[in-house]
């Protein structure tokens, strides 16, 4: 299985971070996300983590996935 | 699977999660094409990742899959935005052209959408052309009764919708609601699509992949168990649509929830063939299986999206 993406379906992008307000990802990496090589994808989720760290958020939750 | 699908750069799929669907955006010289424009509350990103990778090419017209509030919830906004046409399956043209609520199925499970007018119809066996490939459009009735699915026989890519996912296939609402037969047309759909050439399949939801003959597999498994049991079809149904409501709305007050359960027709309609239980006791046994899933929490009296 490839790298999740953290998608938690908020996508909705922050004027003030610019970053989305659910995942962290700026717009270039949820737009360059299925290009990835799964260690671009790693390191994509690394620096989320830190991005949460520094916003005071805490661990990312992985929802499970709906069947719209 | 472990590097990622390899697609022309002609050809970039927005990853999206469960409340949008992915979208696949194609280059032809100075012009694109859209596939799937999500859901309505996250137009604003689905406009900047447009925005992004156009870099200045023109958007030239945004085709769907298929009619669910997933799928077609930008294109009001995509058209107001990029000035392109919208092309919808053929089947669909009349609910989209009288905006019918039921018909689009946002009224009757409670989802929300923004009107749109289509500018043409794709058919089964139409073609067109799109990333330097030509694609061309077959139905694949099942999940909804006029979806097409979009096919390169030169590259073997499958631009699936919500009729083939890695890990299944869409909610199968006729036959949840009684409208007609999705379990058999879902069959034909998969036999059909099963005889196609396929390297690749870009999925309405979840990453692209390549493991077409065990997605198969897995989806014909799915629709035996169906088949089979009619009331773990509906409950499956009625645990997905509340789960994309609850996407949407982010949290439900849980004494409210028995009332939405019996008014909104999709879950009416499921308990009613498939469960025959009270509202109350389908609450009960909703919310119990949703906190399992780990999609929703209890917060006081309400229940929240994870």
């Amino acid at each position: 299985m490839s790298v999740p993406s953290p998608c938690i379906n908020i996508c909705r992008m922050s004027a003030e971070t610019g970053l989305c307000e659910g995942c962290q990802r700026t717009i270039d990496e949820i737009a360059r996300w299925s290009r990835s090589t799964d260690a671009e994808k790693r390191a994509i989720l690394d620096i989320v983590a830190q991005r949460r760290e520094q916003l005071g958020l805490g661990a990312a939750t992985v929802t499970a996935g709906a069947a719209s | 699977m472990s590097a990622a699908l390899r697609f022309p750069p002609e050809l970039q799929v927005f990853e999206r999660g469960w409340l949008s669907a992915n979208n696949i955006l194609l280059f032809d010289g100075d012009e694109a094409t859209l596939i799937d424009s999500g859901y309505v509350s996250h137009a604003p990103q689905t406009l900047a990742l447009l925005r992004t990778s156009l870099d200045g090419r023109r958007l030239a017209r945004l085709i769907n899959t298929h009619s669910h509030s997933d799928h077609i919830g930008g294109n009001a906004a995509v058209q107001r935005e990029f000035g392109c046409t919208i092309e919808v399956p053929a089947g669909i043209a009349d609910a989209v052209a009288n905006w019918d609520e039921a018909a689009l199925l946002l009224s009757t499970a409670a989802q929300s959408g923004e009107r749109f007018a289509a500018d043409g119809t794709l058919a089964a066996g139409d073609a067109f052309v799109a990333g330097g490939l030509r694609w061309q459009a077959i139905a694949v009735p099942g999940h909804d009764m006029d979806a097409l699915a979009y096919y390169n026989a030169e590259r073997r890519l499958l631009i699936s919708g919500d009729a083939l996912w890695r890990d299944g296939f869409g909610i199968l609402f006729a036959d949840v609601l009684g409208t007609g037969d999705g379990l058999g047309a879902a069959r034909r759909t998969l036999e059909a699509i099963g005889r196609l050439a396929v390297d690749a399949v870009i999925p309405g939801h979840g990453a692209p992949f390549a493991d077409f003959d065990d997605a198969l597999e897995r989806a014909f498994a799915r629709l035996r168990a169906f088949e089979d049991d009619g009331a773990r079809m509906a409950r499956n149904a009625i645990r997905a649509c509340i789960t994309f409501h609850l996407l949407d709305a982010r949290r439900i007050v849980l004494d409210e929830l028995p009332r939405h359960l019996a008014e909104t027709p999709l879950y009416r309609e499921a308990n009613a063939r498939f469960l025959g239980l009270a509202p109350d006791a389908l609450a009960v046994w909703l919310v119990g299986e949703l906190e399992r899933a780990g999609v929703a929490h209890r917060e006081g009296r309400e229940l929240v999206a994870a």
